[in-house]
Formats: structure tokens, sequence, C-alpha cells
């Protein structure tokens, strides 16, 4: 199952993906959080350090104009290299993060 | 993140993704739109106009793209009032509100705190009904 969890901002967004995911992996499921805001809080929203959550390298290519994919990656090696482990065996992604003005 | 977010339905099929977008529209519109594979897109909407306004916009994007399935989760909902007002919102739209959230003050203060809220309290209402959300979507997408 593929879920977006979207809304105004302020809205809960991410308090409400962040215990949806928790919840799921703590019954069982293979969870994986992806946080796709260049603003980025779902690692903390979910308990994380940010200390821990400041591992999370993006698995956007955000070299070019657009993000996008690095080249013939599957999803299996993206996770196997941009995944970290979080609470409750999540496994936690970080889309991209907008480290300077203008970038897109 | 389209394709990936693709891919890893073909990939893992297993794997439950729970992908947290960009607050308002931009991930409806950009690259052809990052939520076009999601099975289910939740619009988390609180009792407000301006709220909303943004769910409707966001709902009329997503049926362009053909996102199979929207429903809305209702936030921060004070009293039954709030609750009918979400279930009427969402009903007028044909769509199924999966959830009313209650206004919870465990949420601000597990913020405040930088915990998870269901770490901070786990007892709360809003954890509850978080938790219930997660039972609904699990009986509607993940039973075998």
């Amino acid at each position: 199952m593929r879920l977006g969890v979207s809304g105004k901002g302020g809205m809960g967004k991410s308090t409400i993906a962040a215990v949806l995911a928790r919840t799921l992996s703590r019954r069982g499921h293979r969870v994986v959080a992806i946080d796709c805001d260049s603003d980025p809080n779902l690692a903390t929203s979910m308990g994380m350090t940010e200390d821990a959550a400041a591992g999370l390298r993006p698995f956007l290519d955000q070299s070019g104009a657009h993000r996008h994919l690095a080249q013939g990656l599957t999803s299996g090696r993206l996770l196997e290299r941009h995944g970290l482990a979080g609470p409750d065996g999540t496994i936690l992604m970080l889309g991209a993060r907008a480290e300077k003005a203008g970038s897109g | 993140m389209r394709d990936f977010i693709e891919d890893i339905e073909e990939d893992q099929a297993d794997t439950v993704v729970v992908a947290d977008m960009e607050a308002g529209l931009e991930h409806l519109t950009w690259a052809g739109g990052t939520l076009r594979h999601v099975d289910l897109l939740l619009v988390v909407v609180q009792p407000t106009v301006k709220a909303r306004l943004t769910a409707d916009r966001t709902l009329e994007l997503a049926r362009q793209l053909g996102i199979s399935r929207v429903a809305f989760v209702g936030n921060r909902c004070v009293g039954p009032d709030d609750v009918v007002r979400m279930e009427e919102f969402a009903a007028a739209r044909g769509c199924d509100l999966l959830a009313a959230i209650p206004e919870d003050p465990a949420i601000g203060a597990a913020d405040r705190s930088s915990h998870c809220v269901l770490d901070a309290a786990p007892a709360s209402a809003a954890v509850a009904a978080i938790q219930a959300l997660a039972e609904r979507l699990e009986a509607d997408f993940l039973s075998t």
C-alpha cells in the first residue's frame, strides 16, 4: 500500500504520518516513511533526535534543475543506501532538503 | 519521487509506504505529480474555511491526476459539531472521512518537548484516533 498524506501547512500532516507509520510497523508491517517536504520534520515527529535525523541523506539527486532519482537505481538499492532505521522498526527516507536558495 | 513511489510497489509489494507530502499543492503539480502512484491520498483538514479551500483544490488536482482514492482526515476537531461538519464536508465531495482526530493538548506538548506523541502520551485521545485510523487502513488495504 502506498499512502500519501497531504494538506495545508500546519494541519498536522507530519504528526499523523508519524503515528500512522509507527503504528502500522508495530502491527507487523514493513513500513517505509518518506519525508517529501523540502523543510523536513517527519523524523523528529517520529521521535528521533535531531542528531539521528541529521544522518538522513536525500535520495533525490539535487544537482540538476529538478529533483530526480539518480540514474539506474531501483527503490531497493535506494532504501539500502538512504534508508535510516527509525522507531518501532520503521525505515525513514528523506526526499529532498532545500540546501540553497533557488534550488529546485 | 514519483518514480520511486511507482517502483517500490513493483519491487516490494509487501511494503507500506507512508509519504508525508510537502505542505500545499506543489507535490500534485510538479514533475507530473509526485503522488500519481499512491493508492490512497489522505487529505488532512481542520474544521476551518481556509483548510477546506485547500482541501477542495487538492481534491480537484488529485482527480485530474487520476489518483485512485482520496479520503479526508479531520484533525483538531472540537466536539461533535466539528465532527459532523467534517463528515458533511467529505460526503458532499463523495469521499470518506476516515478519522476525526480530536483537539488534544498532548500533541502540542509533545511537539514542544521534541517527542513523538506516541511516546509522550500513548493513551491520549489523538493517539487513539490515529491508531484507529491505522487499523481501518489495515482492514481496507492490507488484509489478505
